[in-house]
């Protein structure tokens, strides 16, 4: 899986690309996990490259969201492919995240 | 294995150089030497005892070095006993085919003392580290293979026959994709119901099965309790106190998607829960497939205190269900396409209702899609059938 960042105003991008599964989720949730440095952080996760989730990798994913809670911060995931989006849905995780469309909309919804 | 401990064979032909090494040898405080004068004594001699360490000339009659090694690595045990090989010092390229054929080093003759103890020494440090290293493998497999044992009898057996005046039969499934895995399957009845009960952990491996093994004996406590009937009656309630349980401190974010479902035996009328597991299928008697898709709640062991939502069906003689958990749906076949829900869908309406424990052949079927790739995720289901 390739992990890419960037810093847009005070959120920190990620953009995942290929499989979340077994495999990759540790790596993903120690990668990203060790972007959140600053109290109070914004993270971004852009899904747009990523085609495939195994439970596994939910739950890196709700690691996350969890250290950043922690340090006070907020979360959001956006461009989730319908076939993740359905992975989601039936896992009821859908409900337990903040999922926009667009990267715009996520921004907008974290700086808000 | 240190010194004096180690076990040593000196083969050679020439009685002199085995009387100089055996000297040598001694000196550094070895005392378990034997001596083998050709290959085919050597090879008797290592059939017989379980040595540390050869020395092997290379030019012997009957059977010379090269034949000794040969047959060493035909058999594999190359890898578990170290060869020194003895040689004159022009000869370099038999000492390459023996290094070749798995040699673990070489000593010059006429030996040097200093450089006979190092290669001497140093080979068997090599072994001992790697003896280490195997048992410790092997220990490891036991636990696991044991671990395995324990978690497969968790698994209840298969039923056919008549309970509370109701034909039916249950088939179970249970295949860890590794030694031990994070799925579980139960049933079992409580006063006038029948209780189904399938789970899958967010992972797989020991740490999931430690989960599984967790979430399944609190599920079974449950029953115990003198409420057991009221908590099974509404499941919903008996998933929420597994979650709020499972939820509390769980700073891993490990969690388990969970299907509870409960037949009320006299009517056909079944109250399920599905917590972010997999929707069942539901075959009626006609062979047509729906989805048992009403959203119970999240998983368990992520938010404490959920309250969860039953929906309820009817089912009737002649239907089946059947609750999988996704190292069905998900697997893979070497183009990277997975196993998914149609198939599952196309499996159980084709369903003959003479077939007993039909499981096992959709467990064949998902390994001849994955077409030899190891299993992607632990593997349990169950299958409820009404009789007509």
């Amino acid at each position: 899986m390739e992990i890419h960042d960037e810093r847009i105003g005070d959120t920190c991008v990620v953009t995942a690309k290929g499989r979340l599964d077994g495999g990759a989720s540790a790596t993903f949730a120690d990668k990203v996990g060790s972007l959140i440095t600053s109290p109070n952080p914004k993270l971004l996760i852009d899904f747009a490259g990523v085609d495939f989730v195994t439970s596994a990798g939910l739950r890196a994913v709700l690691l996350l969201v969890k250290r950043v809670k922690a340090a006070g911060g907020s979360f959001a995931l956006c461009c989730v492919q319908d076939s993740v989006r359905e992975v989601l849905d039936i896992t009821g995780f859908t409900g337990m995240l903040s999922i926009h469309a667009a990267r715009g909309d996520a921004l907008a919804a974290l700086a808000g | 294995m240190s010194t004096p401990d180690a076990k040593i064979l000196v083969v050679d032909d020439v009685a002199d150089n085995r009387d100089l090494l055996l000297r040598r040898l001694a000196r550094l405080g070895f005392q378990q030497i034997d001596q083998a004068t050709n290959g085919h004594e050597a090879l008797a001699a290592i059939d017989a005892t379980d040595y540390d360490l050869v020395l092997l000339d290379i030019m012997m009659p009957e059977l010379d070095g090269f034949g000794v090694l040969e047959a060493l690595k035909r058999d594999g045990r190359i890898n578990e006993l170290p060869i020194l090989v003895i040689s004159a010092l022009n000869e370099i390229e038999p000492v390459v085919r023996c290094i070749e054929l798995g040699a673990a080093d070489f000593i010059v003759k006429p030996f040097n003392p200093t450089l006979l103890r190092a290669r001497v020494l140093s080979t068997l440090e090599k072994k001992a580290l790697s003896d280490l290293t195997r048992n410790e493998l092997k220990r490891k497999q036991l636990e696991l293979n044991e671990a395995r044992t324990l978690q497969l009898s968790l698994a209840p057996p298969p039923f056919a026959g008549t309970i509370a005046g109701r034909s039916l039969s249950i088939d179970v499934l249970l295949d860890p994709a590794k030694e031990v895995g994070g799925d579980l399957v139960d049933h079992f009845r409580i006063d006038d119901m029948l209780v189904l009960a399938l789970g899958d952990v967010s992972d797989k491996g020991a740490g999931a099965a430690l989960m599984m093994a967790r979430t399944h004996a609190m599920l079974r406590a449950l029953t115990a309790r003198p409420d057991a009937a009221d908590l099974f009656r509404e499941p919903q309630q008996a998933l929420g106190i597994l979650n709020t349980a499972l939820a509390a401190g769980n700073d891993s974010c490990m969690f388990v998607t969970f299907l509870l479902a409960s037949l009320q035996l006299a009517t056909g009328s079944l109250t399920y829960v599905r917590a972010g597991h997999i929707p069942p299928f539901h075959r009626n008697g006609t062979g047509k497939v729906a989805r048992l898709r009403c959203m119970g709640g999240p998983p368990l062991g992520l938010v404490e205190d959920t309250a969860y939502q039953a929906d309820t069906v009817m089912l009737n003689p002649g239907d089946r269900l059947l609750v999988l958990t996704d190292g069905f749906t998900e697997a893979h076949d070497l183009a990277d396409s997975v196993y998914g829900e149609t198939r599952i869908e196309e499996f159980l309406a084709d369903l003959a209702p003479s077939e007993a424990r039909p499981l096992k052949r959709l467990v064949g079927q998902v390994r001849v899609f994955e077409a030899g790739r190891p299993a992607f995720d632990d593997m349990a289901a169950i299958l409820l059938s009404l009789e007509p």
